[in-house]
């Protein structure tokens, strides 16, 4: 271990950090501001609610409330959750097209849509 | 000529001797290191707050492993510490998750490694992409929700980043370590 970084480890890096950014741009640039929420359970869907207006939504799983996902702003983030990690809580808010908020504990997903219509065509297909 | 010190005292023939407690010592040894860097990883908390994203600290010893004595080795490591550390400080998902996190990034570490056309810098990043990607894909598998790949550009760029760091950090050990320590990874 004479050398410890070349000039082909230079050009790994820069060709991989590229992708990255191509990728990363790729898919913000795709990405629209969504008009709606869809709260998945275990692959299941639990509901579909809209952005547009400002609300707090419980989550009753196994009986009691495990999270509550609030509406603010034409955003959504996870207020509260009863999991050991609240990694969903450090989510941040999300608001366009295709982000999500994952509670894996519960295996629970928060995902922004389009608009309701859409959400439909997307459960029937 | 001078004979030089190895040959004198004849401790690197001694070493090199691939006795079976030697080689459970070395590797209990490395399992031991890596179940530590997985607990001080867990008091680290990463701000980034997506399921997944770590420093992946435990790489270091898994490079290490892989660089001293070979991908077998790192493996076996790998394979132990996944399983007690997700006993100790996880649960069935997070074993699921590192299993398949580490085993994609070991595979691509050995892959790349063998090409010999790159050092273990980038050997590391290349893992700490891979390890990230596939603990997302598992977890994608298991919420059974494929739009989650959404965060997959950040995974990747967080998981270059800290295999970056860990490379680094790894280079500086291996130089460093005495070189007996060495000579017993060599030769097992």
């Amino acid at each position: 271990m004479k050398q410890t970084f070349g000039r082909r480890d230079c050009l790994f890096l820069a060709v991989l950090f590229a992708f990255g950014i191509v990728l990363t741009v790729g898919i913000y640039c795709f990405s629209e501001n969504g008009s709606a929420i869809t709260v998945t359970v275990d692959g299941q869907l639990y509901g579909t609610y809209t952005l547009s207006e400002s609300r707090e939504i419980p989550i009753e799983l196994d009986g009691g409330i495990s999270n509550v996902i609030v509406i603010e702003d034409g955003a959504a983030y996870m207020k509260d959750a009863d999991c050991p990690d609240k990694l969903c809580m450090r989510q941040g808010a999300i608001s366009r097209d295709g982000q999500t908020i994952v509670c894996l504990p519960h295996k629970l997903v928060v995902e922004v849509i389009g608009g309701e219509k859409e959400a439909y065509d997307s459960i029937s297909g | 000529m001078i004979p030089s010190a190895d040959n004198l005292s004849g401790s690197g023939q001694r070493h090199r001797g691939s006795s079976k407690a030697g080689k459970t010592a070395y590797l209990g040894l490395c399992l031991a290191l890596a179940l530590i860097c997985s607990y001080v990883e867990v008091l680290i908390p990463f701000p980034i707050g997506i399921p997944g994203v770590k420093l992946g600290l435990t790489n270091v010893v898994i490079v290490g492993i892989l660089y001293l004595s070979g991908w077998r080795d790192a493996a076996m490591v790998s394979l132990a510490r996944v399983l007690l550390a997700g006993f100790f400080f996880g649960n069935l998902y997070s074993i699921l998750y590192s299993l398949a996190g580490a085993f994609l990034s070991l595979i691509v570490m050995v892959m790349i490694k063998n090409t010999g056309k790159l050092h273990l810098i980038s050997v590391s990043a290349a893992g700490g992409i891979a390890h990230n990607v596939g603990q997302f894909l598992v977890a994608a598998l298991v919420v059974d929700n494929y739009r989650i790949l959404y965060y997959l550009p950040v995974l990747f760029l967080v998981g270059m980043a800290t295999g970056v760091l860990i490379g680094v950090a790894a280079t500086g050990i291996l130089k460093r370590l005495p070189s007996v320590i060495r000579q017993i990874g060599n030769g097992l």
